[in-house]
């Protein structure tokens, strides 16, 4: 149920203005998303983590929980990209942003 | 996806730094070139960016026998970084910035190795000077009390490299180079018309071949029947949230594993050698005590770093094979040609590509190759 209250919401990429920030972290605009897709090498312009190198969007504090399902959808929908296990960012440690000192804190001495 | 052509002039194994500043040297000059990468795109732009110059002390304390061949190879890092500024004047801004590296130390003992360190570097051409007290806090005022001096080589730094993998490519997709990602090597094999690559969409005659594949360039060159040890290294490392200007060289330390550095976006990198693991398919993934252990040290050396949130953890491959490059000809296999930096392969990528390349045209490559035969395993 949490989940559902707090979704994000999932706006459509086509509906979107050019100077749309889609990446808010990283203040990535449609303009610049859409760009980089057209200059990605033949077969690769469903390649969401080409897109993020390229672009940067999905790179900063959140970690693409608003961009990434967007991208996704968008990369699918006209790129052929599969909504697959790897249609987002590879997911990684530390999951959700934590201060060093409290991890550090956290480990077992040395 | 366009399919392989049948036959390339030159095919290079490796769509990494080395592999694409190699096709950029050769397309650029008018050859024919194909790039063949079994990522999904060419090069896997895992480095965390650190212009090395000064010898890392976790290669001279983790392999010894490496020291006196790295200390040697050291002119080549100063010739490197030169390099790389000459790319950036060129292709575009790569955020590549030559602002110092600092190697700290935390007890006499570390001091005096890196004052010796120091000395040594310095009769090599590199520039090099020992900090301590005011002197040190005056550049440096983010270092916590734990370091109580550093060994600055002016010449080291940082760059983003995926703003200079993306130009470079770019650059030589442009001058016309093939280059296809997805396209794995299975087998390779030479006859006298030149050498024939089997890979996963399907095979390729090339005349001239460039072995440029980083760790798994060892096991290319044995079935061409040539030992070229090269070990894969998995490495950690881990990035901040962005955040003010705080730590603007890049920092390493005297006896632990540690680099940092800040990104233009203002998020800091720390990495410097703990290490990671390869899961069941081959890729790197990192490790908890390697987290851990790394922003522990990270956070005593800069203090500031500590309420900086991590936003995320990733892991690359470094590969490693005497301390120098594998780079040059191969007499008895006319047409093939190795291009492996020993370490600290991305600050060499780009002098390592253009020496192959050069070599590929008959030309100077710019490197005295003497001690860098790809033979001297055998």
């Amino acid at each position: 149920v949490l989940w559902r209250v707090f979704a994000a919401e999932r706006p459509d990429l086509d509906l979107a203005a050019e100077d749309t920030v889609v990446c808010r972290c990283e203040e990535v605009t449609k303009a610049e998303i859409v760009a980089a897709i057209a200059a990605a090498p033949p077969g690769a312009e469903g390649d969401i983590g080409s897109l993020k190198r390229a672009t940067r969007c999905g790179m900063g504090r959140c970690q693409a929980r608003y961009c990434g399902p967007v991208l996704a959808e968008h990369l699918a929908r006209h790129h052929g990209a599969a909504l697959d296990d790897r249609a987002l960012f590879a997911p990684r440690a530390p999951i959700k942003p934590i201060a060093i000192a409290d991890l550090v804190a956290a480990a077992p001495a040395e | 996806m366009s399919a392989l052509p049948a036959h390339i002039g030159t095919a290079i194994v490796g769509g990494g730094i080395v592999g694409l500043c190699t096709a950029l040297e050769l397309a650029s000059n008018g050859a024919e070139v194909l790039v063949l990468d079994d990522g999904r795109q060419s090069g896997t732009t895992a480095n965390a960016g650190s212009l090395h110059v000064q010898m890392q002390s976790r290669f001279v304390r983790m392999y010894p026998a490496q020291a006196a061949a790295l200390e040697r190879a050291l002119p080549l890092y100063v010739q490197a970084a030169r390099l790389w500024a000459e790319l950036q004047d060129r292709l575009g801004p790569m955020e590549l910035k030559a602002t110092g590296g600092l190697m700290v130390a935390e007890d006499e003992a570390g001091y005096d190795f890196l004052a010796r360190k120091a000395e040594r570097e310095a009769a090599q051409g590199l520039t090099t000077h020992m900090l301590r007290g005011e002197e040190l806090r005056r550049i440096a005022p983010y270092l916590g009390p734990a370091v109580i001096g550093a060994e600055l080589c002016a010449e080291e730094g940082k760059l983003n490299p995926l703003m200079a993998n993306a130009r470079i490519r770019a650059a030589a997709l442009a001058a016309g180079t093939l280059i296809r990602a997805g396209a794995p090597v299975k087998t390779v094999a030479h006859d006298r018309a030149g050498y024939v690559l089997h890979t996963a969409q399907g095979s390729v005659r090339a005349a001239r071949l460039v072995l440029a594949a980083g760790a798994g360039t060892g096991a290319l060159a044995a079935q061409l029947g040539l030992h070229v040890p090269t070990v894969a290294e998995p490495l950690h490392m881990n990035v901040t949230e962005a955040t003010a200007p705080l730590v603007p060289h890049l920092v390493q330390h005297a006896e632990r594993m540690i680099t940092m550095k800040q990104l233009a976006a203002g998020q800091l990198v720390i990495g410097g050698g703990w290490p990671a693991v390869l899961d069941a398919g081959g890729h790197p993934t990192v490790r908890a005590d390697s987290l851990l252990g790394n922003l522990g040290l990270a956070q005593r050396l800069v203090p500031g770093v500590a309420r900086l949130r991590l936003i995320r953890t990733w892991a690359g491959v470094n590969t490693t094979t005497d301390g120098q490059c594998v780079l040059g000809a191969v007499p008895e296999r006319p047409g093939l040609f190795l291009a492996v930096p020993g370490d600290a392969g991305y600050t060499l990528g780009p002098l390592v590509g253009r020496a192959a390349g050069a070599l590929v045209l008959g030309r100077d490559p710019g490197v005295d190759l003497a001690a860098l035969d790809p033979r001297r395993f055998a």
